[in-house]
């Protein structure tokens, strides 16, 4: 009898350090869950824009980039993704990718059709940095503004993590992404 | 108490099983937690297989395109593939050329490139894919990529041009030159309408011109009625070129008659024809005015123009069914293929002109092959020894030829003007920009572009034997004077002078030169010195010599040379010369996924 009782005192321990790290490897579990989560949206976003932000200039004389409307809080890009004309009045050639504080998202505008849709949500920050392929220093650090020149494009995201029980709360993920312009006069060069 | 004993020792006995089922349940929870494991790597693998095979598809379809620009620069076959090799990007976009012969893609009017590409997947049926690597193509794991070639300006199947002929000289020439009177002969040429050569229909000849005289008689002795007639192309592509002709008194006729039968503007070849319904060869066109004086028409027979640029879509296939599309466009040369209207064209005005071409009997300024009669024999036709943009200039020059005489500048001197000059000669502002144009490529091209230290100080020697300017044997190649230099070794491809340029000994040269230096071009000591391509004297560039020292027009032209021996400038279509340098022909205009 003292030998049951000895060994259920000994199995209720296990069981409860048992339980306690399986509950702390779940609320683990939970919060890079969150976190992929988080970096599957802020991919998919990325590749999104990326995937636009590539294309800007094509069809045009320029890298595409509208400096005036561009800075590190927005960029206006355009193409003439539709090269059977010669204007960017189609849809999807005239773009603004911008951050919304209220929706705490990065949104689209298609100044073609005037609508405006979500890229991604949970966003405290966006950033976006510029690269001059035709500066002939080591480039390391982005511009704050693009011009005539810009190469590449830095893409820098910070995504907010749901709070979760038993983690630290307020998360931060940091996402950066290089992309670089298909049609600046660099790279058209390099072809 | 014997019950008692009894039910404890069944307790016991029963307790025999606990291990099993403690293991059991222990065995169970491993396997779910295993089972999660794997079920958690499955998945993450299968997203990066994802994203690795989407990568796979897109660098398969940038071969594609690197392909395709390959063949266009450097596949010898497709050059001299009929009808002749200064219309690539025809060939290459028409799928009867494009493609081997009996491709079904022929059928579908898909031009994609097969007689030059090798299409090897599947292995029955029609090929469909290039395929990437070394071994057995399998659509699951392998790499392939197919291209479709259009022209996006659609310049198979139609052309537009109207013309305008003007008198030069010979009479008196009235009605905005369109009209000349000689000895009561009035003789005018009316111009063709905006006309459309529709070549997916059945078309005639179009008439180019017709001749109208007015007033009966002869012309006086001797004389000679020179004419021009600008073919101005305005779609698919715009372009113009200059017939010349000439009204002379044979016997009782007045016979109208064309040096040169053929010319070609970018990439159409037009021959002259008496009728409508005429095929090449045309017999010489010359005709009697005398006979029909009225509404003489001139005909033409016209080929299609050469795309100055061609989209390319290229499709990249990855393991698993994954695909790309990227869609590119491809530009023929920074100059669109439009040439000179000349061998050497001379831009500005006449203040501070000089023009010494040479003392020695052997020098001689070619614009194409001519007989004995100075009837154009070139293929292409012939364009004027030298153009000049000044009426006095022009002047000067006819009546300041070579020690050998006017023949030895032939076909002579002619003025060019805004009409039948390429858009890029122009003015300063539009020659700096394609100046600005080749001196990114230079600044790119390692060993390509010079600076004088000065601008102009004297002596700055260019290339050498061992490190010539471009090549001389392919007329390829791009050198970039920052101010001015002097050159002695051979070179080829494009010359840009933004100072004086000096050349010492039998300096040779094959391809274009330009030259934008107040000081022009000096040769000396020419000896055996052969140019063979365009040159262009267009001075805006002031000393100092900087990029920024510049005019708003065109300053004085200057061409002298001290010595002569056999030394010539003979005339080469600049499209074929601009065809083998990197950088300024045929290059990326734009690229995007799609």
């Amino acid at each position: 009898m003292v030998e049951l009782v000895a060994s259920m005192a000994i199995t209720l321990i296990i069981l409860a350090v048992a339980i306690m790290t399986f509950s702390s490897a779940l609320t683990t579990r939970e919060r890079e869950n969150s976190r992929v989560d988080a970096l599957t949206s802020a991919q998919a976003a990325i590749n999104i824009m990326s995937r636009e932000i590539a294309n800007s200039g094509f069809g045009i004389q320029t890298n595409g980039i509208i400096v005036a409307d561009s800075s590190t809080q927005r960029l206006h890009i355009r193409a003439n993704i539709s090269n059977n004309d010669l204007t960017t009045d189609d849809v999807g050639e005239d773009l603004t990718f911008f951050y919304d504080p209220v929706s705490k998202s990065v949104l689209r505008y298609d100044a073609n059709t005037g609508v405006t849709s979500g890229v991604i949500n949970r966003i405290s920050h966006v950033e976006f940095g510029y690269f001059d392929y035709t500066d002939t220093t080591t480039n390391t650090v982005p511009l704050a503004s693009p011009s005539a020149t810009t190469g590449r494009v830095r893409i820098k995201l910070w995504v907010e993590l749901p709070d979760i029980q038993g983690q630290p709360t307020g998360q931060i993920v940091p996402f950066t992404s290089d992309v670089t312009l298909r049609n600046s006069v660099y790279m058209l060069g390099q072809y | 108490m014997s019950s008692g004993k009894k039910i404890k020792r069944s307790f016991i006995k029963n307790e025999s099983g606990v291990a099993l089922i403690t293991v059991i349940m222990i065995s169970v929870l491993l396997m779910i937690a295993c089972i999660a494991i794997l079920s958690a790597v499955g998945s993450h693998s299968r997203n990066v297989t994802d994203v690795l095979t989407e990568s796979k598809a897109y660098y398969a379809a940038e071969s594609g395109l690197q392909a395709t620009i390959d063949i266009l620069r450097n596949n010898q076959a497709i050059k001299t593939a009929p009808p002749t090799s200064s219309v690539i990007y025809m060939k290459a976009s028409t799928p009867a050329d494009s493609n081997y012969t009996n491709d079904p893609y022929n059928a579908l009017g898909i031009a994609r490139l097969s007689k030059y590409l090798t299409y090897n997947y599947p292995a029955t049926g029609t090929p469909d894919r290039v395929t990437i690597g070394t071994g057995t193509y399998n659509p699951n794991t392998g790499v392939a990529y197919s291209v479709e070639i259009t022209d996006p300006d659609r310049t198979n199947e139609y052309l537009t041009f109207y013309t305008s002929g003007v008198f030069l000289s010979g009479g008196t020439i009235s009605n905005g030159g369109k009209t000349i009177t000689n000895n009561g002969v009035s003789i005018t040429i009316n111009d063709a309408p905006s006309t459309t050569v529709n070549f997916l229909s059945g078309y005639t000849n179009p008439v180019i011109g017709t001749f109208n005289m007015t007033s009966g008689g002869s012309l006086m002795s001797g004389a000679i009625l020179e004419f021009r007639i600008d073919y101005k192309l305005t779609a698919p592509r715009t372009d113009t070129r200059s017939i010349y002709g000439n009204i002379k008194q044979v016997g009782s006729q007045i016979t109208v008659s064309f040096p040169s039968q053929n010319l070609e503007s970018v990439g159409s070849q037009i021959e002259l024809c008496l009728t409508a319904n005429a095929t090449p060869p045309c017999p010489n066109v010359s005709f009697d005015l005398t006979a029909n004086p009225t509404n003489r028409q001139l005909f033409a027979y016209m080929t299609r123009v050469e795309p100055r640029r061609l989209r390319v879509v290229s499709t990249g296939y990855g393991p698993n069914g994954s695909k790309k599309k990227l869609e590119a466009f491809i530009q023929r040369d920074l100059l669109d293929g439009i040439a000179s209207g000349a061998t050497t064209t001379m831009i500005g005005d006449s203040n501070g002109m000089r023009f010494e071409p040479g003392t020695s009997n052997n020098i001689s300024y070619s614009g194409g092959q001519v007989d004995a009669n100075g009837n154009c024999i070139s293929p292409n036709g012939c364009v004027p020894s030298f153009g000049l943009t000044n009426p006095t200039n022009l002047q000067y020059v006819l009546t300041h030829p070579p020690g050998g005489g006017s023949a030895n500048m032939s076909p002579p001197p002619a003025l060019l003007d805004s009409s039948n000059t390429p858009g890029w000669q122009q003015s300063p502002g539009a020659l700096d920009a394609l100046v600005n144009q080749l001196r990114t490529v230079a600044r790119n091209s390692p060993g390509s572009y010079f600076v004088n230290p000065t601008g102009d100080q004297p002596n700055f020697n260019v290339g050498s034997n061992q490190n010539p300017p471009g090549s001389y044997a392919l007329g390829t190649g791009i050198t970039f004077c920052e101010g001015s230099c002097k050159i002695s070794a051979n070179g080829g491809g494009i010359l840009v002078v933004t100072g004086k340029l000096e050349n010492v000994g039998n300096f040779h040269f094959r391809g274009m030169i330009i030259v934008t230096g107040e000081e022009g071009w000096e040769r000396n000591g020419t000896g055996g010195g052969q140019v063979i391509g365009n040159v262009v004297i267009a001075p805006y560039n002031r000393i100092p010599y900087n990029p920024q020292n510049l005019t708003s027009t065109f300053l004085a032209p200057q061409y002298y040379v001290n010595g002569g021996g056999v030394s010539t400038i003979t005339y080469a279509d600049v499209g074929t010369t601009l065809d083998g340098t990197l950088g300024v022909s045929n290059f990326m205009l734009g690229i995007a996924e799609k």
